[in-house]
């Protein structure tokens, strides 16, 4: 029983870090970049709901949808600034210059909310009974976004103009261009939906926990590993990591003695791991 | 004598002096630190700008010399400077260890497999704390002491620092201007290719990256020695980005330029004070700026500065 709710607890957090990884690996696979300022907009995604139910007086779905936008539009601006005139260049001054971007962002987020943590309370949060499991509401919530957001998205990559215009730029940007594909466009728009998703799975897990500026460069690294798990560009593969590396967690903390502390440790034994023994990733192909 | 060699003879007359010059403590500790950064950018400078490759996980190697020298001064009352060499050994080992399994990987995975080990390292330190004490650190460092003699002060430790400075600048040169220095350039511009013509690309990215870490590991022995407290935030992430930050708004690749960094970005976010929440978000902007209007780097400016004055000379 004890087991089964790690699970659940587990597969919760890994949906939420599927989400993460998805905008990350999309963002790979279609621009060929590393977005190291990705846990960035996660962060956003938590600061900026928070800032809105504070602000005003809307519902935490508004305030999250809201935040969303926000991220994305930055997302946009970012892609604009500090990735596009970079194309031409040789691959890490790209990386760099995202890591650039993620130490402004980051700091900038200390310098406009301070470095204390904050939390989101829900009022109607409470605990709620699932098949003689526990979760609470928030946590359900954001199962059910996660879940319908990744369906989503699958369906928009496989059944729409523009998830084969994006699919068509993972392959061969150069034959989409002849194809009458607007690539630029395409690159922003990718760009801009992984700071979404990222933002939607900072929003969620920020109201499950607490929300400090700093969290970007953790929720990075977990994105990171599902996407390593999985293989670059490989979004079913990024959510099969994510259900992986959350559930293993969530057992560590469960059953290893020192697990609380080394929990974070274990996404990054598991980067190790799948980079030098398979680094096309549990799914992907050979590299 | 020759023009180079003139210079060199300027710059550590220059050095020497620069204590009667500036004589408050508070600059004095700039420096020292400056020079502890320039210690660590200069090792990174042997990855990032010779070898071609970003490594995330640089400031584990300085918490592993800086813990290295702490554990050994603590329990086993290690001398200076046989601790500084068996920091340094031991880095260099780590850098081998953690070296080995992720030089295999390039580019963005190399990057994340690095960072992945300096978290996992940063955890044990936090987390390990029957010998590290975890969060509280280890403090009661003795300072560094030879023959008779200890280093107390700022201006002793400036000349302690600049020695070592000195010295990884000689062996970077020699470094550089050697076979293998020629190898590293090679893998550095087209790893493929070196490695068609006979260059055995992983050997010497292990050798490179090891002698990178033995000099960081060198700056946190140094480091430990100075300010007789070492705690896991030298593993921190801020000290990666902020040494990646000197070595590419300096100029990869090229010691004046990682110099040029290290002085940049220690006394910078000093002055910046003023601004103080402000500085490390534009910290961040800089970093981007620079990478793209200044792939180079300042070195790289003032190549093309000195060299525009130099055409203008000959065309007169």
């Amino acid at each position: 029983m004890v087991f089964a709710q790690q699970v659940l607890n587990g597969a919760t957090i890994g949906v939420m870090y599927a989400l993460a990884a998805i905008g990350l690996t999309l963002t790979f696979g279609i621009l060929r970049v590393i977005n190291f300022a990705h846990g960035e907009f996660y962060m956003l995604g938590a600061f900026l709901s928070y800032t809105v139910l504070t602000l005003a007086d809307v519902g935490y779905v508004q305030a999250l949808a809201l935040a969303v936008l926000v991220a994305c539009a930055v997302g946009l601006v970012a892609e604009r600034v500090t990735v596009r005139p970079l194309r031409a260049r040789h691959h890490f001054t790209v990386v760099l210059s995202t890591l650039g971007l993620s130490i402004f962002l980051q700091n900038g987020a200390l310098a406009v909310w301070g470095p204390d943590p904050r939390e989101i309370t829900l009022p109607w949060d409470g605990p709620v009974l699932v098949g003689g499991l526990v979760l609470s509401r928030m946590r359900l919530l954001a199962l059910v976004t996660g879940m319908v957001l990744i369906v989503g998205l699958t369906l928009f990559i496989r059944h729409t103009r523009v998830g084969m215009a994006m699919r068509a730029v993972a392959r061969n940007p150069d034959a989409a261009a002849l194809m009458g594909v607007n690539v630029p466009r395409i690159y922003a728009f990718t760009f801009s939906v992984g700071a979404g998703l990222a933002a939607v799975s900072g929003g969620l897990l920020g109201a499950i926990f607490t929300i400090e500026p700093t969290m970007g460069e953790w929720a990075v690294i977990k994105a990171f590993s599902v996407v390593i798990m999985g293989g670059l560009g490989n979004v079913p593969g990024a959510v099969a990591g994510g259900l992986l590396l959350g559930i293993a967690e969530s057992l560590s903390v469960g059953y290893l003695p020192h697990g609380v502390g080394y929990r974070d440790g274990i996404g990054y034994a598991m980067i190790i791991l799948v980079l030098l023994l398979r680094p096309q990733g549990l799914f992907g192909r050979r590299v | 004598m020759t023009v180079a060699r003139a210079r060199t003879l300027a710059a550590v007359a220059a050095v020497a002096l620069l204590p009667a010059v500036v004589t408050d403590k508070y600059h004095l500790h700039l420096l020292v630190l400056a020079g502890l950064f320039a210690l660590m950018a200069l090792g990174l400078d042997l990855v990032l700008g010779y070898l071609g490759e970003l490594s995330l996980g640089h400031a584990a190697f300085f918490g592993i010399g800086a813990y290295a020298t702490a554990l050994l001064t603590r329990h086993f009352g290690t001398p200076f400077p046989l601790d500084l060499v068996l920091a340094c050994s031991i880095t260099g080992l780590f850098g081998f260890l953690i070296g080995y399994p992720s030089l295999r990987l390039t580019g963005p995975y190399f990057a994340i497999v690095t960072f992945g080990f300096a978290e996992i390292l940063r955890l044990v330190a936090l987390n390990w704390v029957s010998v590290t004490r975890g969060p509280m650190g280890l403090p009661d460092i003795p300072p560094a002491r030879l023959f008779g003699f200890v280093f107390a002060t700022e201006r002793h430790y400036f000349y302690l620092v600049a020695a070592l400075v000195g010295l990884a600048i000689v062996v970077t040169r020699s470094l550089v201007a050697s076979r293998m220095g020629h190898a590293f350039l090679g893998i550095r511009e087209n790893e493929e290719l070196a490695t068609a013509v006979g260059i055995h690309a992983y050997r010497y990215k292990l050798i490179g990256f090891a002698a990178g870490m033995v000099m960081t590991g060198a700056a946190g022995s140094i480091y430990a020695r100075y300010v007789h407290f070492v705690d896991p935030t030298a593993l921190g992430f801020f000290y990666t980005s902020t040494v990646i930050a000197m070595v590419i708004v300096g100029g990869q690749g090229s010691v004046r330029g990682t110099l040029v960094g290290a002085l940049l970005f220690t006394l910078l976010p000093e002055y910046l004070r003023m601004a103080e929440q402000y500085r490390l978000p534009a910290f961040g902007v800089l970093i981007v700026v620079a990478i793209i209007f200044m792939p180079e780097g300042i070195n790289g400016l003032l190549d093309r500065l000195t060299a525009r004055r130099r055409a203008s000379h000959a065309a007169a």
